[in-house]
Formats: C-alpha cells, structure tokens, sequence
C-alpha cells in the first residue's frame, strides 16, 4: 500500500529543503571570503582524508547489517529513518576520527561560533524531541518514525560538542606541558 | 624519530610553536606532531619552515 501525504506535508518539506539548500548556499558564499583565515593545512587534510574513508566504510557496515536485518524480516524503524541513521553514524565516525586528528576544525576557525551553533541545534532538537515523545509519534507500532530524526540530530551534535570539549582540554594540557 | 633540531632550531629563534606555525600557515598541532616526529611533512613545509628558522633543509631535516 503506498502511503500518500497531504498537499500541506509536500509543500511543508519542500520548503523545509529549499530553506536548507540557501542555507547551505550562503554560508558557502559567507566561507569563500574568509578562505584565506581558515583553512585546513597538509596533515589535517590528510588526516580527514582517511577520517571520510573510516567514516565511510562505517557506513557501508552499518547498511550491510540493516539490510540483512531487513530480509529477517525484523522492522524496527520505518525505512527512511534507517537509512538516515546510517548516515548519521558515518558523519559521527568522520567527525570523532577528525577531532581526535585535530582535523575537524580548520585553523583560525572559531570554535565558540561552532559551539554555540551546537547548542542551539541541541535545544531545539531536544524540544522538539519531548514534545513528539509527548504525543507519542516518534514510535509507531513498535516501529520508531521519521519524527525520531530529530533526536538522533540532537544526538550527533551533542556527541560532536562533548568530543570537541575533550579534545580542547587535552590540547590545554599539551600546550602547558610543551610551555614548560 | 623526534626531530630535535627543529625544537633547538625554534627555541633558537625564540619562537614558539604557535608562532612558528602562525608563520608557516599550519596549526600548532601540526608543528607539534613534526617535532615528536608523528608527522612527515611534505617538502614544501619544509622549506618554508627552513625560510622561517633561516636553516637548510640538511640542518632541519637531514638524519645522520
């Protein structure tokens, strides 16, 4: 049976995509002019180079498991929200493999901005969270929804932020030991 | 292999690690992971720091 959505869901996230898409786009436009402040130098590049293939062949692992999971006929979550979790893990595995190489951020890049962009995604995603866990939509027979996205976002960034934190205080430490 | 003459070559000039990496174009870690000898830089970061500290690449670079 093919499931249909109304008029007002179809527009709704099509322009949910439209707005991440300028998004994307101006922050880009935004970057280009700070190019030379930040940017990435020859052993970062190199150490997120092989952080994307982790990042990647985690990916591949965790499709492999869903699809055999799959055909044993175990359904656990709706499809889309499966595949998004795959992606999710590979951002992960790519975004912890860089900060522990001191690759994720670029050189001059300012990690408060960043920080307080976490947070803000953090916030809101566990708001929205609550608020779907309050009127029961994010499991569905058993089944977690699409609605459930939202909390593995809030997830990954708070996972990302409390990497970062870690990482920064080991750098401190360094840094002190390298000054004495 | 720690590259030592680097560190003396640094503290020669009275730099520090952020300095030096600030002059190079690369971040502090990088110039710490070359001077515990995790990192291999590429030639041309050697010549530039070579530039910077007004060494050789032999002086920097070359092991005995």
């Amino acid at each position: 049976m093919i499931e249909t959505h109304s008029t007002e869901y179809v527009i709704g996230m099509l322009c949910g995509f439209i707005f991440v898409i300028l998004l994307v786009i101006i922050i880009a436009i935004l970057r280009k002019g700070n190019k030379e402040k930040c940017h990435f130098d020859e052993r970062q590049q190199s150490a997120r180079g092989r952080a994307y293939q982790i990042g990647f062949f985690t990916m591949m692992i965790y499709f492999g498991i869903y699809g055999l999971v799959d055909m044993l006929g175990v359904v656990w979550c709706e499809t889309s929200i499966g595949l998004f979790i795959g992606i999710l893990i590979g951002v992960a595995v790519f975004a912890l493999t860089a900060i522990r190489n001191d690759a994720y951020l670029a050189i001059n890049e300012n990690i408060k901005t960043f920080s307080a962009l976490g947070i803000i995604v953090v916030v809101v995603e566990t708001v929205v969270t609550v608020l779907d866990f309050l009127d029961g939509s994010i499991i569905d027979n058993g089944k977690l929804t699409t609605n459930s996205i939202g909390m593995f976002v809030g997830l990954l960034w708070l996972v990302i932020l409390a990497a970062l934190s870690v990482h920064n205080y080991r750098i401190k430490l360094t840094e002190t030991a390298d000054k004495e | 292999m720690k590259n030592l003459k680097l560190k003396s070559a640094r503290a020669a000039k009275d730099m520090s690690q952020q300095a030096l990496a600030d002059a190079v174009g690369v971040s502090r870690q990088t110039v710490n992971a070359i001077e515990k000898g995790d990192y291999n830089p590429t030639i041309n970061l050697c010549v530039a720091i070579c530039r910077v500290l007004d060494k050789t690449l032999d002086e920097l670079f070359w092991e005995e």
